[in-house]
């Protein structure tokens, strides 16, 4: 072996080692121990990597990969049947297909205090819209747009809560007519 | 104390490996699959474009040039200042013969508004030609503004219609909850511990 790389330092204290162990303990090396025990041990560890070698037979990994793969497809299969949140319209659904039927838990699943105003709102916002509202409006939204004023009003990208009543207030200005 | 063997911690190790390829394989694949509030986002996205049509098409392609904002953003502008056309885009969703008729009305509504612009014009005409074109504009404004009276009579009978219809499903709720209070009850404190 090449120790030339060494420190000099190491190979000063395994010199230092060398002397101090010769002197408290001198003795003499067997002649072909090493050999004898080189040719006593790798037998024996050829024999174990062997014997487990052995132990892992086709079979026992064909079954611990269906075990594995049957894990994952249990994982996989838990993530895609895991139910979403129900809109409203899904809760509506079964209701409206037959108003009469006395309604089963299922369907009333979040309870007393899921108020349903969502179509409700929608079609008391929609009802008295005329069309120079509407043209008011998809005006707003190309003016902001296009004047990149969406930026000043922070409605894209993170804000905080000041910034949000901030944006609310440029909004209203904006939607009021304020779009200098 | 039993030295644990080279082959047990083998075992435990490529058993533990096994479980964590797994769950990456499940947790990436799930990651990588479309969201539902994406798909909804651009399907109003899209329904907000398509609205915006029928408005006005000019307007509408201007903003679809200037669609370059991400969809979360994009839905933000759009519902917060145009929350009128938002509502039209809710409406194509949830009751699509009602948007239809919604349009319609309009329509008509603009048509007419073109059409006062033309009699206005036509009334600056004192010249013979021009009385005969205001009376014909005036009989035609007189017939639109009729059948928009008309529609909007109409529509506004099938908005009453759908309120009661929502409002007779909310009774139907609660009259539900009240003969089942403690069922209700079971059910709202599954939702508050989240089982």
């Amino acid at each position: 072996m090449d120790f030339s790389d060494h420190d000099p330092r190491l190979t000063h204290t395994d010199h230092r080692l060398v002397e101090q162990l010769e002197a408290s303990a001198p003795r003499t090396m067997p002649s072909g121990l090493i050999d004898r025990v080189l040719s006593a041990t790798l037998p024996l560890l050829a024999e174990s990597r062997n014997r487990d070698a052995h132990r892992l037979r086709w079979p026992v990994v064909v079954g611990r990969m269906a075990v594995a793969a049957g894990l994952c497809l249990a994982i996989v299969l838990g993530f895609w049947t895991m139910p979403g949140p129900r809109t409203q319209h899904d809760l509506l659904l079964p209701l409206a297909a037959n108003p009469g039927e006395r309604l089963s838990g299922s369907v009333l699943a979040s309870g007393p205090f899921a108020w349903r105003d969502g179509p409700m709102l929608t079609l008391l916002a929609v009802k008295d819209i005329n069309y120079d509202g509407a043209l008011g409006d998809l005006e707003t939204v190309v003016h902001s747009v296009g004047t990149g004023q969406i930026n000043m009003l922070g409605l894209v990208g993170d804000e905080g809560p000041l910034d949000r009543v901030e944006s609310e207030l440029l909004t209203v200005t904006t939607m009021a007519g304020g779009n200098s | 104390m039993t030295p644990i063997k080279a082959g047990q911690t083998q075992s435990f190790l490529s058993w533990g490996l096994l479980v964590v390829i797994a769950a990456s394989a499940a947790i990436g694949l799930h990651s990588t699959a479309p969201g539902i509030a994406d798909d909804d986002r651009d399907a109003f996205i899209d329904r907000y474009m398509d609205v915006a049509e029928q408005i006005d098409p000019s307007l509408a392609g201007r903003l679809q040039s200037m669609c370059q904002l991400d969809p979360v953003g994009f839905e933000i502008v759009l519902r917060r200042l145009g929350p009128m056309l938002s509502g039209l885009a809710d409406l194509q969703a949830d009751d699509p013969a009602l948007y239809q008729r919604k349009i319609a009305e309009l329509h008509l509504e603009a048509t007419v508004a073109g059409i006062v612009v033309e009699a206005r014009q036509a009334a600056l005409d004192d010249s013979p030609q021009g009385v005969v074109q205001r009376e014909a504009i005036r009989a035609q404004l007189q017939a639109m503004v009729r059948a928009q009276v008309l529609t909007s009579i109409e529509n506004r009978e099938l908005f009453v219609e759908r309120l009661r219809e929502h409002l007779g499903l909310l009774e139907l709720e609660i009259e539900a909850d009240r003969t089942d209070i403690d069922g209700a009850v079971h059910r709202r404190l599954e939702d508050l511990s989240g089982s």
